[in-house]
């Protein structure tokens, strides 16, 4: 058990712990009472201060209200450095570079879908490679890859696996500048010849929804969104190509902390400066499994899409299936925020944390600019997910970041032993909740019970200001890894 | 017991205790218990032998690294461990690093595909302890 650290209510839902010993700012963590009593004494309190010590770190080290213990940073864990004296951190990125998620919009509704989701949950499923080791039917040349690697996402739909419209909602338009295939291991480009259009294990899903609330029309409207329709949600990452620069430069960090003399309580917080030759090939390759990851939420939307194709015998464009967005819940991005009244740019290191920003950004996609960015919020298999979008206040209190999810309540050993498989399939089943999953443990382990409710972490990000409420929606069916 | 392991409970990941008499040891059952994580008590045939080399500034790096290599090995080729034969400890020419080389049983997991467990992501440096009778090692999951 880590120790009690001091923490000082702020404005409400801001829980200030003031800088001490080698911390270089505050830590500030949004979170309700409730959250915070249950937080006190856990290591996640604890990585937020450790992450105040990084060099360079401006404002505030942040923690969103589902903070959770992580390696280095805590998930949920928000760090924005200067680029002259700053550093950039692989673990403040995470191994699953650039894990996120995307929703699909369609104009069929929930009532109709019903009638046939098991044929489409099995299509799905049939069409969808899932699972540890799962290879893709996608065979990657050398040369195919770093296409990949620079282009992201926009490969993807030049290949044919989505719309030229899907690249105008996504964070980045799906491709992150400053990549270099270059600063990719030859060991981490192997990991990613055949992984691309594969879903993973883990926390991974694909889930088909309905709109159960809208709590704001007209972001609603704006979105898209309306009562009883049916989105499709794609969750996964960079999968063992991301895993791979991570740990590579992981080891590049090790050395980088001592060429450079800087001091760190966790050394998986270790990091190196962003203008140092270190920072910089880290950069460019975290930028190109970036990519990698939007360039396979591509090609795994077009598997959704080819799969409602099969299941209603109507084209996906016919049926509406617009993508809402696509955000990035680890990532570091180089971008434009207010430091002390001055606008400068910053790296903003996300891990498990959604960008969110706010009314009349540039960034935002023109459809949205006026009511903010789609911020998607996915909860767990049986209860709901939520759609928020960006704040003004979000800009100025959380370099424009808000949660990611809901975080896990039992260990996946506790899930096993305390949830049996054919009473959470009863429950599901009760829930009007269809899932297919590679394993029957791999779905005990993920069940509804095993996660936070996500209600509560919405509850709190919007109690702090950092994104508002659009709408609410609950699973039908699922496909898990 | 003189030496083994124990996966202990941990909320989001898997955190591992290895022990034993030695770093060879000890880096022998961290890796007894990765597999153990990922494939429960599946059986892996040991029909296959592999080299393994790794290199890293001081213990704790090497130890994330032999871990770390193994699951690349098994991501790209498909090859999950039964056992670690004889580990050897050398250091480099300029005395600034150590390299470990070791010997790999196992088979590829075309044979055992149904029976993964679970994915291992990474060997962490979170929370990582070595001493000379027992380690402590974070798995991403």
């Amino acid at each position: 058990m880590a120790k009690d650290l001091k923490m000082v209510p702020g404005q409400e839902c801001h829980w200030i712990m003031p800088r001490e010993g080698g911390m270089k700012v505050d830590g500030i963590v949004f979170a309700t009472e409730k959250i915070i009593g249950d937080l006190q004494g856990t290591k996640a309190i604890e990585q937020v201060r450790n992450v105040a010590y990084l060099p360079g770190i401006l404002q505030a080290s942040l923690a969103m209200p589902d903070i959770h213990e992580g390696y280095g940073f805590p998930i949920g864990g928000v760090a924005a450095t200067d680029l002259n004296s700053g550093v950039i951190s692989p673990g403040g990125i995470g191994y699953d570079i650039n894990c996120g998620v995307r929703i699909m919009v369609s104009n069929l509704t929930r009532p109709h879908v019903q009638k046939y989701l098991e044929q489409l949950v099995n299509s799905m499923f049939l069409n969808i490679p899932t699972g540890v080791g799962k290879k893709g039917s996608i065979r990657l040349s050398k040369r195919e890859l770093e296409e990949v690697l620079i282009r992201g996402a926009g490969w993807a739909v030049d290949k044919g696996y989505g719309w030229d419209a899907d690249l105008e909602h996504s964070e980045e338009r799906g491709s992150m500048k400053g990549s270099d295939p270059g600063h990719v291991s030859e060991r981490a480009s192997k990991r990613g010849s055949d992984g691309l259009g594969t879903l993973g294990s883990g926390n991974h899903f694909i889930e088909v929804s309905f709109v159960d609330e809208i709590f704001d029309d007209e972001a609603a409207q704006s979105f898209g969104l309306f009562k009883d329709q049916v989105v499709f949600w794609v969750h996964s990452g960079s999968r063992g190509l991301g895993h791979q620069v991570c740990t590579d430069y992981l080891r590049v960090m090790r050395r980088a902390v001592s060429k450079y003399g800087i001091s760190l309580p966790d050394r998986q917080l270790d990091c190196a400066p962003v203008m140092s030759d270190e920072g910089k090939q880290y950069f460019a390759a975290m930028a190109s499994a970036a990519n990698y990851a939007w360039a396979n939420r591509q090609v795994l939307a077009h598997y959704v899409r080819e799969s409602v194709r099969q299941t209603f015998g109507e084209s996906p464009e016919s049926l509406g299936m617009h993508m809402l967005y696509d955000v990035a819940h680890n990532i570091g991005k180089i971008e434009e925020h207010l430091v002390d009244g001055q606008k400068q740019e910053v790296l903003v290191h996300r891990k498990g944390a959604t960008r969110a920003f706010g009314p009349g950004h540039k960034d935002v996609p023109r459809k949205y600019r006026k009511v903010g960015q789609p911020v998607l919020i996915p909860g767990d298999m049986g209860r709901a997910s939520y759609i928020l979008k960006g704040t003004e206040a979000a800009m100025r209190l959380s370099f424009g970041s808000a949660c990611h999810g809901a975080g896990r309540a039992l260990s996946r050993t506790q899930a096993r032993k305390t949830i049996s498989a054919n009473e959470l399939r009863e429950q599901l089943s009760n829930r009007g909740v269809f899932v297919r999953s590679a394993t029957m443990k791999g779905l005990v382990e993920e069940a509804p019970d095993a996660y936070k409710d996500v209600g509560a972490v919405v509850e709190a990000t919007a109690c702090a200001g950092l994104a508002e409420k659009v709408a609410r929606v609950r699973p039908m069916g699922v496909i898990k890894g | 017991m003189t030496q083994g392991f124990q996966v202990v409970d941990h909320v989001a990941d898997v955190r591992v205790k290895a022990w034993g008499s030695g770093l060879k040891t000890i880096f022998s059952e961290m890796s007894r218990a990765m597999w153990f994580v990922m494939f429960g008590e599946a059986e892996i045939p040991a029909s296959h032998r592999w080299p393994i080399q790794v290199t890293g500034i001081d213990m704790e790096d090497l130890l994330v690294g032999f871990l770390n290599e193994q699951l690349a090995l098994f991501d790209i080729e498909g090859l999950a461990v039964s056992e670690v034969e004889e580990i050897t400890f050398e250091e480099s020419r300029d005395g600034q690093e150590t390299c470990l080389k070791s010997v790999m049983c196992g088979s590829h997991v075309s044979y055992l595909d149904a029976k993964v467990n679970l994915q291992i992501k990474a060997a962490t440096f979170h929370g990582l302890q070595l001493t000379p009778t027992e380690a402590w090692v974070t798995f991403d999951v």
